[in-house]
């Protein structure tokens, strides 16, 4: 998720962003590529800058890009935090006076004052409270509509994923295990990993039905990956081969993809 | 029905350096029966943790202060009893399992000379039955190659494995209650659902009573027999699992309940709470959930409700004072 940002190197492949291959950018083409795209971090008390105010937070990436009026940027940091939720009063407070779900509305405001075009949220809401969870969950997907935008929504939380995505990539130690549209996810899963993890969501009802697969053993170490697939060390379906082989991403149906041998039999 | 644990109005309180008092588990009450699983839930700060190690005594005091209050073990009041008594307790009664498999373990000392040397204070046996014993029971909590494991650095076990070295650990000298602290919390939901199968598994062989700290509905579901949710300090619900959530009473529960994105309901927008979760520094007044509550009334602001049973349901909130005339406590 941070290659996607080239906030770290890739090795290889390529990133397409909107058309344009990322990896073959120049530094300046894509400092300006990157106001198109933000990033919204997990944790709502170390990302943000204690010693400034909620306003100088919201309004930095203006004055990075370069927006010299100091009416402007004030007016347009206004208006975006009254679009996150946060009252006007909270402009010259600092991060510590406030509580994690009102620190998110902050960094959501930052991410979004430079209207991008693509936001990654890095599990924004799990450092949250459930009943804070709701609030911003609510107010991505308005601002979503409003702003026409398109999130990269990673979490562990599949409750939450479901709530929020349109298409689903699961990842298994680094690699997409299965990839669809949310409904094909939830509904026809087919790798072992993704009907696994959706069994484990605990749901809030104690007469849910359904049967769950459990797994054995741990997740191998994503710097020691097993060979060939890297899940087969806990597939309660794995086969010999699966132990030598490396599954390819191949098409199941129609935009649902997986990589595992089983679906690849016909 | 035979109860094993009853917290009896405590209050365990914390005290600042300037003096402030932060009541942060204030008039707590509940029973636990021999061999059932209780779940606490609530969200973050509203005194799951420090009710759990209250019953352990773990509370560093100061800054901490048990102020009130009884915490009763079979019948035995642990708030008044010697350091050594409580120590003897500890582990081959009561254990205790974290969200940080650390907070329990040792850094610099192997995984099974931990072990062993927990069996050995306990259960009087020779360092050749301990270390088969330890073997053994890592073998029960499902790591894969215990004899390495126990001779490995808790650094050098993933967090799965560090969790179930602790749950071995916690085992190790068969306490007759388990409290867990959120041991799931920071791990993969594959994981999650593995290691709430363990502690199923070991406390319907072992007969065991696990009291199961949790700010995950979900999970209470899963595993609970009897619930009670705590908002700021307070028990505000106390119920049988499915009574719960059948019928959940306090509005806050409700909220809690509808805010939740669920596999299995499509609804376009989620219910909220509105405003923050309070700290205890500035609990509110009267019923502590009435800043945020839609069903506020005037009583509300200023009068803190009484529990009141429904009919094995207790809930703590003016909406049903006229329910029911007996009054908890
Ligand atoms: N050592 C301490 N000193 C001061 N306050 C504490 C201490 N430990 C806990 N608290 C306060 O007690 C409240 C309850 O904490 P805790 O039981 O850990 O909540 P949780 O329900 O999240 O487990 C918290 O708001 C915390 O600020
Ligand atoms: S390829 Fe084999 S090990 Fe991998 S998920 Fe499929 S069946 Fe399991
Ligand atoms: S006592 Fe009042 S404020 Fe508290 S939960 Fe009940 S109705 Fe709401
Ligand atoms: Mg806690």
């Amino acid at each position: 998720m941070q290659s996607v940002m080239r906030l770290i190197p890739f090795t290889s492949g390529r990133v397409i962003f909107d058309g344009c291959d990322l990896s073959t950018l120049r530094r300046n083409e894509l400092q300006s590529i990157r106001s198109e795209f933000q990033i919204i971090y997990q944790d709502p008390f170390s990302s943000l800058n204690p010693r400034m105010t909620i306003g100088e937070i919201i309004s930095e990436p203006l004055l990075v890009h370069g927006v010299k009026d100091a009416g402007e940027r004030k007016q347009r940091t206004l208006e975006t935090m009254k679009d996150v939720g946060l009252q006007e009063e909270f402009y010259s407070r600092y991060p510590h006076e406030f509580s994690g779900g009102q620190r998110q509305r902050v960094s959501i405001a930052r991410s979004l004052i430079l209207r991008p075009k693509l936001v990654l949220c890095d599990e924004p809401v799990s450092a949250l409270d459930v009943s804070i969870q709701s609030q911003i969950l609510n107010l991505l997907k308005q601002l979503r509509e409003r702003y026409g935008l398109t999130y990269i929504f990673v979490s562990h939380a599949l409750n939450v994923v479901r709530y929020l995505s349109d298409n689903i990539a699961v990842m298994y130690l680094g690699k997409i295990v299965e990839i669809g549209t949310t409904k094909q996810i939830f509904e026809s899963a087919v790798h072992p990993y993704t009907r696994a993890l959706i069994s484990a969501i605990p749901v809030p009802d104690p007469t849910y039905q359904r049967s769950r697969i459990l797994l054995k053993g741990d997740i191998a170490s994503p710097k020691d990956p097993p060979k060939g697939c890297r899940f087969h060390t806990r597939c309660p379906e794995a086969t010999s081969r699966c132990a030598e082989e490396e599954p390819k991403l191949i098409e199941y149906t129609q935009g649902h993809k997986c990589a595992c041998f089983l679906s690849q039999l016909h | 029905m035979d109860t094993l644990l009853e917290v009896k109005n405590l209050k365990t309180y914390f005290y600042t350096p300037d003096k402030r008092e932060i009541p942060a588990v204030d008039d707590v009450s509940f029973k636990v029966n021999r061999g059932e699983t209780l779940c606490i839930v609530g969200e973050s700060g509203c005194g799951k943790s420090v009710t759990s190690l209250s019953i352990m005594r773990l509370v560093a005091t100061p800054p901490g202060k048990y102020v009130s209050g009884q915490i009763l073990f079979e019948g035995k009041n642990l708030l008044t009893m010697s350091t050594k008594e409580i120590r003897k307790l500890r582990c081959k009664e009561i254990a205790m399992i974290f969200q940080e498999p650390m907070t329990a373990l040792n850094p610099v000392h192997k995984i099974g000379a931990q072990i062993e040397e927990a069996l050995i204070i306990n259960e009087r046996i020779d360092k050749k039955t301990a270390s088969e014993k330890t073997v053994e029971l890592l073998r029960m909590v499902g790591v894969p190659d215990p004899a390495r494991c126990a001779n490995s650095y808790p650094h050098q076990l993933s967090g799965g494995m560090r969790q179930r070295a602790m749950i071995a650990m916690a085992f190790s000298c068969e306490p007759k209650l388990l409290l867990a602290d959120e041991p799931t919390t920071a791990l993969d939901v594959t994981i999650q659902a593995q290691i709430l199968d363990l502690i199923q598994t070991l406390k319907e062989q072992h007969g065991m009573t696990v009291v199961f700290v949790t700010h995950d509905l979900g999970i209470v579901a899963d595993i609970a027999q009897r619930v009670i949710v705590m908002y700021a300090g307070r028990v505000i619900e106390d119920a049988s699992c499915s009574e719960l959530f059948r019928n959940p009473l306090h509005p806050y529960t409700r909220g809690l309940l509808n805010c939740i994105p669920r596999i299995d309901d499509d609804r376009e927008e989620l219910d909220t709470i509105e405003g923050q979760v309070p700290t205890p520094a500035n609990f509110p007044t009267g019923c502590r959930f009435h800043p945020r509550c839609p069903k506020a009334m005037e009583i509300c602001k200023c009068i803190a409700p009484q529990s009141v049973d429904v009919g094995n349901h207790v809930v703590a909130c003016h909406l049903y004072a006229e329910e029911s005339n007996n009054s908890v406590e």
